[in-house]
């Protein structure tokens, strides 16, 4: 077959091999070996141990996890139940890990610095809009609820790199404060991600995407069922933004 | 109206629902005249894609009419008959500008699940699960269709609905594995799957420009039609030994390009198979990703692999080491169809892409729990079961 059969398809070989290469070298960045340990990781490798090793569940050293780990245990042995060892170390994983959580919820609870989501109240959660710097903001204001914020929100508005466009940031000028529940801070920072995926609709779209009401049968009420409910309901509002 | 509804883990029913209406300045409404399964579907059926609700309306590869038009809509009125690409996209963000519709930016009221799930949210899609928007399906009478003026093509005079239907999913997705993965001309290149969407990946391959193009599988009516309507070489892997075929076919090197067209639910043969379904089977791993594996293998060194079928989460025993080591370029996405629709339309209505015969069984839309049971068995032939809503 010759290739020129196949200029009825668009192929844009030049446009597509940028985009590749473009990322092949964000993906040479991405696979560099990350500079902290997740603060609940369970398995420590070369590339993690380092300054955040105090935060690590396992113990440094490779001393067993409780005395005669390496036989099965029988009833009474140091106040154990009978239980096979398998089941044991689930059951002392499962405890320590539920521990750890504890831990690092109490920690957080603790931190004035930290958001509701255990993030930096401070941090600038950002969408990029295809449009110039120029005509994302005309009279320097945002469209959408990001202007309903007042005090309480910082915005900014900066050039994107390349052709990327114009890069929309906001974020809590106050940290979590001892009176503001956990549950708020998540509320707070749930309608911040809505917020900003608005008015990035607005800008390049015009108007924002709905689905609902959608034509659907019955629906039965099952676990599974309130669980995608429940993710459904929240989906414009969760993710990392 | 009439719709077929995914009412638990592998059972549908024909249910009355709601008309769709529109909702936003740029939808149309289209009554639906052609509907298709499509494998993708059976990941849903079969409970794998954990974001379905009960009563979900299945079906996202259609073709109908236009009945009603939104007030910003540009390039379609009430009566045109228009196929509509499964993914939904805006036109306007930076992906659809870079041709990437299926990464759209806009076209997915619900980001925050694939984002948590995946990194990043992924444009939204017709009946594919709450994830990717929670959009009722086409198994139904009429369906909203958004951002009209980007995914409602028209269907040029001389195309047949029912060649048209596989313009909106099946083969746009083959051609879009065709195109990314690289493919130039005297090429060999080995697709896994001779489903609709691998038989479209191999006949885009050729017109691309492959020299050779061998398409795995093991259902011979299926083989059948690669060798009679798409024109390459077939290999049933409960047969033959894929990997020695493959070396001997290409004096030793291996396919240049390796397309997986087969997704989360692969078969095989083997311990790898077993294993996979065990680990699957007890939800340790959410795809099985069996001729993943066998078409990393039997890459040749510096080839390229694309991954088009459907996966949603995790896989175990991935040979990355392959992968690494024989310097290979691996790519996969959704399709990015408003891309070549038009292009692929163009060429059905000149001979060169053969549809229709992937129509195994055309049933009236109340046959619909008898249509998916067919096809997901693969009984009496079946390659795809389209339902006639008006029927």
């Amino acid at each position: 077959m010759k290739s020129g059969e196949t200029e009825g398809l668009r192929t844009p070989r030049s446009t597509t091999d940028t985009v590749a290469a473009k990322a092949r070298l964000r993906s040479s960045a991405l696979l560099a070996p990350p500079s902290a340990t997740p603060s609940s990781c369970l398995i420590r490798t070369e590339a993690n141990r380092g300054d955040r090793d105090d935060e690590c569940t396992f113990p440094r050293n490779s001393t067993p996890l409780w005395p005669g780990a390496r036989r099965p245990l029988r009833a009474g042995d140091d106040g154990w139940p009978a239980m096979r060892p398998r089941l044991a170390a689930v059951t002392v994983l499962a405890v320590a890990g539920g521990a750890s959580l504890l831990v690092e919820q109490q920690r957080r609870r603790r931190d004035p610095q930290q958001s509701g989501e255990g993030e930096p109240a401070s941090r600038w959660r950002s969408v990029t809009v295809i449009l110039p710097l120029d005509e994302v903001a005309p009279g320097g204001s945002l469209p959408g609820s990001l202007t309903t914020w007042g005090p309480d929100v910082e915005t900014r508005v900066r050039r994107a790199p390349g052709d990327k466009g114009t890069e929309i940031s906001a974020r809590f000028r106050r940290s979590a404060s001892a009176d503001r529940s956990k549950r708020a801070e998540g509320d707070r920072a749930r309608r911040l991600r809505r917020s900003l995926r608005e008015a990035k609709q607005l800008i390049e779209v015009g108007e924002i995407l709905r689905v609902d009401p959608t034509p659907h049968g019955r629906r039965k009420a099952t676990p599974m069922g309130a669980v995608v409910e429940f993710a459904t309901d929240r989906g414009a509002e969760e993710g990392l933004l | 109206m009439k719709a077929l509804c995914w009412t638990g883990v592998n059972k549908v029913e024909v249910e009355k629902v709601d008309d769709p209406t529109i909702l936003n300045d740029r939808d149309v409404i289209v009554k639906v005249r052609l509907s298709t399964t499509c494998g993708s579907d059976l990941h849903l059926l079969g409970g794998y894609i954990p974001t379905m609700r009960s009563g979900d309306v299945l079906g996202h590869e259609f073709m109908g009419e236009v009945v009603e038009v939104g007030s910003a809509v540009k390039n379609h009125r009430i009566g045109d008959r228009v196929v509509v690409c499964s993914f939904i996209a805006c036109g306007k963000c930076w992906y659809c500008t870079h041709e990437q519709f299926s990464l759209c930016d806009n076209g997915n009221p619900n980001p925050g699940i694939t984002e948590t799930m995946w990194g990043s949210p992924i444009g939204g899609c017709f009946a594919y699960s709450h994830a990717l928007g929670g959009f009722a399906g086409s198994h139904a009478e009429y369906i909203r269709v958004p951002f009209a003026d980007q995914g409602a093509f028209t269907v040029p005079d001389g195309v047949s609905d029912l060649a048209a239907l596989f313009a909106s999913d099946a083969a746009p997705t083959g051609w879009t594995g065709a195109d990314l993965a690289g493919i130039t001309p005297g090429d060999t290149v080995a697709v896994w799957g001779a489903g609709g969407v691998g038989q479209m990946a191999a006949r885009a391959a050729m017109l691309l420009g492959a020299e050779q193009v061998v398409v795995i599988d093991r259902l011979p009516e299926r083989l059948d039609q690669v060798r009679r309507f798409i024109g390459a070489e077939t290999l049933d892997y409960t047969r033959e030994n894929i990997f020695a075929e493959l070396k001997e076919r290409t004096g030793g090197r291996g396919p240049d390009v390796c397309i997986e067209a087969v997704g989360m639910e692969a078969h095989s043969t083997g311990p790898a198979y077993l294993y996979d379904q065990v680990k699957q089977q007890l939800r340790l791993q959410s795809d099985r990703p069996t001729a993943l594996r066998e078409a990393i293998y039997a890459c040749r060194k510096g080839g390229s692999l694309f991954a088009l079928g459907v996966f949603g989460g995790v896989v175990d025993k991935f040979p990355f080491g392959a992968i690494m080591n024989k310097g290979m370029t691996v790519r996969g996405a959704q399709q990015h169809g408003h891309r070549y629709i038009p292009a692929i339309l163009d060429r059905i209505a000149a001979g060169e892409i053969d549809t229709e015969h992937l129509a195994t069984h055309i049933l009236p839309l109340d046959d619909g729990p008898r249509g998916y049971e067919m096809f997901k068995n693969k009984e009496d032939g079946c390659v795809r079961a389209v339902f006639q809503p008006a029927a």
